[in-house]
């Protein structure tokens, strides 16, 4: 109960905030509308089925990306993890490409693939597969050197070292990998959709309103947005505490 | 205080130690850790490494082991590799946390690919023997210490080892639980005549399970003491007993006697 009363209590708090600057016109309420109004247009947005091809755009776009990116990235981090060779020879490449913000890439993408799906599920697969990668290498170079001790003292091979012992010990760290990629995703996908433009994505509603002044449909979007994020954040805690049950422990 | 030599049979010694020295590089310093170990271990003895903390005891087990490599010297089996188990100190970081108390037992038996049915039968035995069959389906991390260490005992003992290495594997429990558990490792032992190498700072625990008791000096370590233990019967009673009593101060005093000079 407890924890309700606390959930309740700050968001109460934000709309009240929120509807009190609004009725003091703080700011003009073309720039700043009523709550109201914008929860009524999120209902409106879902009840209609407006909003949801475009919900749905960016999520199997997410969905490709990720795929991909993890279809690439986890396999090669474990060999990067596993050969100090393949480590060494490759670590400047995936740092620097790393480091660098994926939207950089854009134009690029733009150049090879065009503007229709296909940069926007390349660079999504690009950035989160190298976010992947990195950390499913730190996961299986740092596997805990007591259990590989033990799995050789109980005459274990280097094939089922690997996949009986390095994997698992590195699964919690390929799945916290895999979300800081989701997050990533999701907000490639969207800024994607705001520069390359297109037919559906939310990126490109939001554009979209923008551009046609609907304040009331932009912060929709945005709250619309922001439930999105949170619910697939815990959809994958929830998986992840399932799979990686002892991590932590 | 004699000195090791064990076995005037070389030839039928289950484990044989020749001339073991190590040394590490530390801080660019020749640091030696072992200095000229020999002994024999007979088949089906028990034979506990008595010393005091740092003094290399673990540096040999890892050697025996075939975790660390020797600088000079040989040690011997007279069974395969594959016949020599090891129990290590940490039983929270040797268990596989992904795996249930029954899983983690049944490991070896996976990886050596015995037929379920054997492997099933095996892993029964030892959680009815150790009294883990409640707890078979948990995780390492959800059961006490003394029942991960009987698990991490169990896992090693169901491939049926004819050598038995063991680093302070109790000395991370509760007293009474070490001393269930020092119970169990002698009866399982005993029962299938596992030749047993045990490293152990508790003199106590020595006595109790050894056939001879060797005393190491600190660093570089080398065997100071070798003494002989018999017992009718071993059970807790015994730890309260002129006998026991005689064994610990001769053990200690031997223990001490590098003490003053280290």
């Amino acid at each position: 109960m407890r924890n309700y009363f606390h959930w309740t209590t700050s968001v109460g708090a934000v709309l009240l905030a929120w509807q009190s600057v609004y009725w003091l016109q703080i700011f003009h309420p073309f720039l700043l509308p009523s709550p109201v109004s914008v929860l009524q247009t999120v209902i409106v947005l879902f009840v209609s089925g407006s909003v949801l091809p475009d919900l749905a755009a960016t999520m199997v776009r997410v969905f490709e990306g990720l795929a991909l990116a993890a279809f690439f990235g986890i396999p090669i981090g474990i060999v990067m993890g596993y050969s100090t060779r393949v480590y060494r020879s490759l670590e400047f490449l995936v740092d620097f490409f790393r480091s660098m913000p994926a939207t950089a890439l854009v134009p690029l993408c733009i150049m090879f693939f065009g503007i229709g799906e296909m940069p926007r599920v390349v660079l999504i697969a690009f950035s989160c597969g190298l976010i992947m990668l990195v950390n499913t290498t730190y996961g299986v170079r740092n596997a805990n050197k007591i259990r590989i001790m033990v799995a050789k003292s109980l005459h274990a091979g280097d094939i089922a070292i690997l996949r009986k012992v390095l994997l698992p010990e590195s699964l919690p760290f390929i799945f916290s990998g895999a979300r800081i990629a989701i997050s990533l995703a999701l907000i490639l996908e969207i800024v994607t959709g705001m520069i390359i433009g297109g037919n559906t994505g939310l990126g490109v509603r939001i554009v979209n309103a923008q551009l046609t002044f609907d304040a009331t449909t932009l912060y929709a979007l945005i709250i619309i947005i922001g439930l999105l994020g949170y619910t697939i954040n815990k959809a994958y805690v929830t998986v992840e505490r399932r799979i990686v049950h002892w991590s932590g422990k | 205080m004699s000195a090791a030599s064990g076995n005037k049979r070389p030839g039928t010694a289950e484990v044989s130690i020749r001339n073991i020295s190590k040394s590490f590089v530390e801080n660019a310093v020749d640091t030696a850790v072992l200095d000229d170990i020999s002994l024999d271990v007979r088949k089906g003895e028990i034979v506990v490494l008595f010393g005091p903390n740092g003094c290399g005891k673990t540096t040999l087990f890892n050697l025996l082991a075939g975790i660390t490599q020797r600088t000079s010297g040989a040690i011997a089996f007279s069974c395969d590799a594959d016949r020599v188990g090891s129990v290590f100190q940490d039983y929270r970081a040797s268990l596989f946390p992904w795996r249930t108390l029954q899983a983690n037992i049944q490991f070896g038996l996976e990886l050596a690919s015995c037929p379920q049915e054997t492997a099933r039968t095996k892993v029964e035995h030892y959680l009815t023997k150790f009294g883990l069959q409640a707890s078979q389906h948990k995780y390492p991390y959800e059961v006490s210490g003394g029942m991960a260490q009987l698990t991490s005992l169990a896992r090693t003992l169901v491939l049926d080892p004819e050598v038995l290495l063991l680093d302070e594997p109790f000395s991370s429990l509760d007293h009474s639980m070490a001393w269930r558990l020092r119970k169990e490792l002698l009866g399982s032992v005993k029962e299938n005549g596992i030749t047993c190498m045990l490293v152990s700072h508790d003199v106590d625990e020595a006595i109790f399970l050894a056939d001879r008791v060797l005393v190491l000096s600190p660093r570089p370590a080398r065997i100071i003491g070798e003494f002989p233990i018999s017992f009718a019967h071993r059970d807790r009673s015994i730890v309260a007993t002129e006998t026991f009593f005689g064994y610990r101060d001769a053990i200690l005093h031997s223990f001490f006697s590098t003490m003053a000079h280290a």
